[in-house]
């Protein structure tokens, strides 16, 4: 008992891949630019859809706490019913989803910024993927893919990221 | 009788011990709550992209990442197309996937098979809960009745058809189907249910046979599950559910005997100690009774698992998982069997360059059963113990950048006939960002099971006439080849089309001695084919489908020199297609439908004809903050159809409150 809990002040101090993820997927925000045609109205809001687990969308919707893009409210949704698939700005596909096949086409000819842990997801059709190396969360971006659909990545991210070569 | 169950379940310890621990944890919950995790996430929230691509992390993101690449014939089901089906136990759920053929016997009795060789004792499907296999060895195949799980926390379904004895062992021999239900940390809060038919004027037992049909298959149905988080690393859920279904009909139109109803409880616990460790503990008890020709068969179950998944570092990774496992059936006028089954299992993976991991393991099972005959047919002897080990070797290649080839087989040792091998060889290549063309040939062994080996019909003063040969019997073998091919032609659209042909040597017979007995044998052969194409498509915003079509052909035959007719053997469907469709007519209304076909079933000498039949689900649900109101309509088409043997399967409807906190 003693030693489970040495363990557990332990892991409160590093923070987990999926904390870090989801401050990445929070900071993709001010990393990309959207066309303004992916926005209805001027109130419309800026959309993070989530599938998978709910830790993730927990902590997301911590982190957008009162946070804007560009005077939009930010909103945090998880996409089990796919009828907000087609209003995300971003997608972000956990890699215990059974499904992101579906979800990939779904976003085809779309602007939105998918985002996945799986391995294979940039190969699959998503544009931004995480990995692990030597336990720091790195990430990979397919930028002809964002291209192809009207997302502008800025340099600094494309500097600092792995970029997939098909 | 909903009152005397309440009172049954609320005298259960188990459950007293849950209704004092829940304030205490909720309490915990609260107090945890809102500090710990957020101040973290501030001070993470300032960092450059720079310093978060240094940050050291702790993995808990771990567990099976999907299949979409798998060189096999996948088919999955979501916790969103069953929760849109109306489906409300298993195996109406496995209808939705075509590459299985799903036929309801009666109303506690199902049989689904993949690939062929559809009967009572359907005997090639390998099927697993969360990791716990719970095909019997009784028979080899899968007691439906004692399956419950709460669909609402299922996380996916997913049917693979075609051999999976490589990564699965024995019985994979048509395919697998892997239930997996959601971890304690992402079935947090409140869940409570309540369905069924609240006009029904039915009296709950139908011991008369009543000669009009009235739509409540499904009498009620109540389920409740609570999950919270202990700690930052602890997370625990619980839930319990009772369901009661009336009876179906025969097919002189009058009531059959076979109404029941099942209770059960259950938990999961999922604890993440340290940054290598996951460990998830699990188990449930149920119980229940089925009425057959006016007496009460009772059943019961339990089981509990615990596995351990470590991280050794970010190349490998072990897990460890154990399980017990026991059920328990009396027809007090037939038959009653107990069976024990207690398993360790150990898997290693080593990924040594990017795409490229060998996949190892080994396992033990000790299974013991005792039967009690209560009849002239049966089991002899009535206890058996039945020790199995194996041990296995995958290793997949990334060879080019489009080319993956994967190469395995399992060694398998089993009490009746020793050490068996199942090999495949499967490849896939990807083309374009959403092409999959895949190829593989595997072979698989289904061996024997007590009913093959330990079978007895006995009319005294006769000898014994039919039995069966423990010193002959050997496994069936099956050599698969398969070809595949995935993708997603345009937006929204994705579709996978499966081919197969398969040899089956050595097929379970029963065949005359010159004694004149009957002895059981493997004197049959056979050859299948056939395809299964799938589909989903996203039409709208608001509007999806999903669905498939199976073609399937067969040659079955007593071996040359061999003289029985095993058609009773295959009772396949040549044609089966279902189409899902899932419709929002407004944010807060759906509107949904299953529609299916199924050709005719044709007669042998021991089974009757079964008509094709059309018919089709419907649901229309409202949807508001925490609430789900629902009416379900099943079966619809007709007033009764029948979809194997003689019983009847009646048109149902049912209403259905869902509430999540």
């Amino acid at each position: 008992l003693l030693l489970a809990f040495c363990d557990f002040t332990v892991t409160a101090q590093s923070p987990t891949d999926e904390e870090v993820k989801a401050i990445y997927i929070y900071n993709l925000i001010n990393f990309v630019e959207w066309p303004a045609s992916t926005f209805k109205s001027s109130s419309d809001p800026f959309i993070i859809g989530v599938s998978g687990g709910d830790s993730y969308l927990n902590i997301l919707r911590e982190l957008v706490k009162g946070e804007s893009y560009r005077n939009r409210p930010i909103e945090v949704r998880k996409v089990d019913p796919d009828d907000v698939i087609n209003k995300c700005h971003i997608l972000y596909i956990e890699k215990r989803c059974p499904i992101t096949d579906r979800f990939i086409s779904l976003t085809k000819d779309k602007s939105i910024l998918t985002v996945g842990d799986h391995d294979d997801f940039l190969k699959s059709g998503g544009m931004v993927r995480f990995f692990l190396d030597e336990s720091k969360v790195k990430i990979e971006i397919n930028k002809e893919l964002a291209q192809q659909r009207n997302l502008v990545i800025s340099a600094k991210l494309l500097r600092l990221a792995k970029l997939y070569m098909e | 009788m909903i009152s005397s169950l309440r009172h049954a379940l609320a005298s259960m310890p188990i459950l007293k011990f849950w209704r004092n621990l829940i304030p205490f944890t909720i309490a915990i919950s609260f107090t945890i709550k809102g500090f710990s995790q957020s101040s973290d996430l501030a001070k993470l929230k300032t960092l450059s992209i720079e310093e978060l691509m240094e940050l050291k992390v702790t993995s808990v993101s771990r567990g099976p990442e999907k299949l979409s690449e798998v060189p096999s014939a996948i088919q999955v089901i979501t916790r969103e197309d069953i929760r849109r089906s109306g489906a409300s136990s298993i195996p109406e759920a496995l209808r939705l996937a075509t590459n299985l053929q799903v036929a309801q016997l009666n109303s506690n009795a199902w049989i689904i098979s993949a690939r062929g060789f559809n009967t009572v004792f359907a005997n090639k499907l390998l099927v697993l809960i969360d990791g716990r296999s719970v095909y019997t060895p009784l028979f080899g195949g899968v007691l439906w009745e004692l399956q419950q799980v709460l669909l609402e926390d299922v996380e996916q379904i997913e049917v693979i058809s075609g051999p999976g004895g490589t990564m699965w062992g024995a019985n994979a021999v048509n395919g697998v189907i892997n239930i997996i239900t959601k971890g304690a940390k992402d079935a947090q809060g409140v869940y409570v249910s309540a369905a069924g038919m609240p006009f029904s004027n039915n009296d709950q037992v139908n011991r008369e046979a009543r000669p009009f049909s009235s739509p409540d298959f499904l009498r009620h149905s109540f389920a409740a599950r609570y999950g919270t988080k202990i700690n930052d690393n602890l997370f625990v859920k619980i839930h319990a559910q009772t369901t009661r279904r009336n009876s179906t009909f025969l097919n002189d139109s009058t009531r059959n005997t076979d109404s029941w109803d099942v209770s059960q409880v259950g938990f999961k616990l999922g604890w993440y100690p340290n940054e290598k460790d996951v460990i998830v503990v699990q188990g449930d008890v149920l119980g229940g009774v089925k009425d057959k020709n006016h007496t009460d068969a009772d059943f019961d179950a339990q089981n509990i698992l615990a596995r351990w998944t470590r991280t050794l570092n970010e190349k490998s990774e072990f897990s460890l998982q154990t399980y017990y496992d026991r059920y328990f059936r009396d027809d007090p006028k037939a038959f009653a069997d107990e069976l024990w089954t207690a398993d360790v299992d150990f898997q290693y993976r080593y990924k040594y360059a990017a795409g490229s991991h060998i996949l190892t393991g080994a396992g033990y099972r000790y299974v013991q059963d005792h039967v009690m005959n209560r009849t002239n047919i049966g089991l002899l002897p009535a206890y058996r113990a039945m020790p199995m080990y194996n041990a296995f070797i995958q290793n997949e290649t990334q060879i080019s950048k489009v080319l993956r080839l994967t190469i395995g087989s399992k060694i398998q040792h089993n009490v009746f006939t020793g050490v068996e091998f199942q090999p495949s060889i499967r490849s896939t290549f990807s083309f374009g960002s959403t092409n999959t063309l895949w190829a593989a040939i595997s072979e698989a062994v289904r061996t024997p099971s007590r009913l093959d080996v330990d079978y007895y019909l006995f009319l005294p003063p006769d000898p014994t006439i039919v039995s069966g040969d423990i010193n002959n019997f050997v496994s069936e073998r099956l050599k698969a080849y398969e070809i595949g091919y995935r993708t997603q032609p345009i937006s929204g659209l994705s579709i996978s089309l499966a081919t197969f042909y398969n040899e089956y040597r050595d097929v379970y017979s029963v065949e005359t001695q010159p004694d004149k007995t009957l002895k059981i044998m493997n004197g049959s052969e056979a050859e299948t084919w056939g395809a299964e194409f799938s589909g989903f498509y996203q039409a709208s915003s608001s509007w999806r489908i999903r669905g498939g079509f199976t073609y399937f052909d067969k040659s079955l035959r007593a071996k040359p020199g061999r003289d029985h007719d095993p058609s009773y053997l295959m009772n396949d469907v040549k044609h089966q297609c279902l189409i899902q469709s899932m419709f929002n007519v407004t944010p807060n209304v759906e509107f949904d439908l299953v529609a299916r076909y199924l050709d005719y079933i044709p007669a042998s000498f021991a089974t009757s004809r079964v008509p094709e039949y059309v018919t089709f689900d419907a649901r229309l649900a409202y949807r508001r903050k925490f609430i789900e109101l629902a009416v379900i309509g099943q079966n619809l088409a007709s007033e009764r159809h029948s979809e194997f043997q003689s019983g009847l399967i009646q048109r149902s409807v049912y209403a259905k409150v869902t509430c999540r906190f």
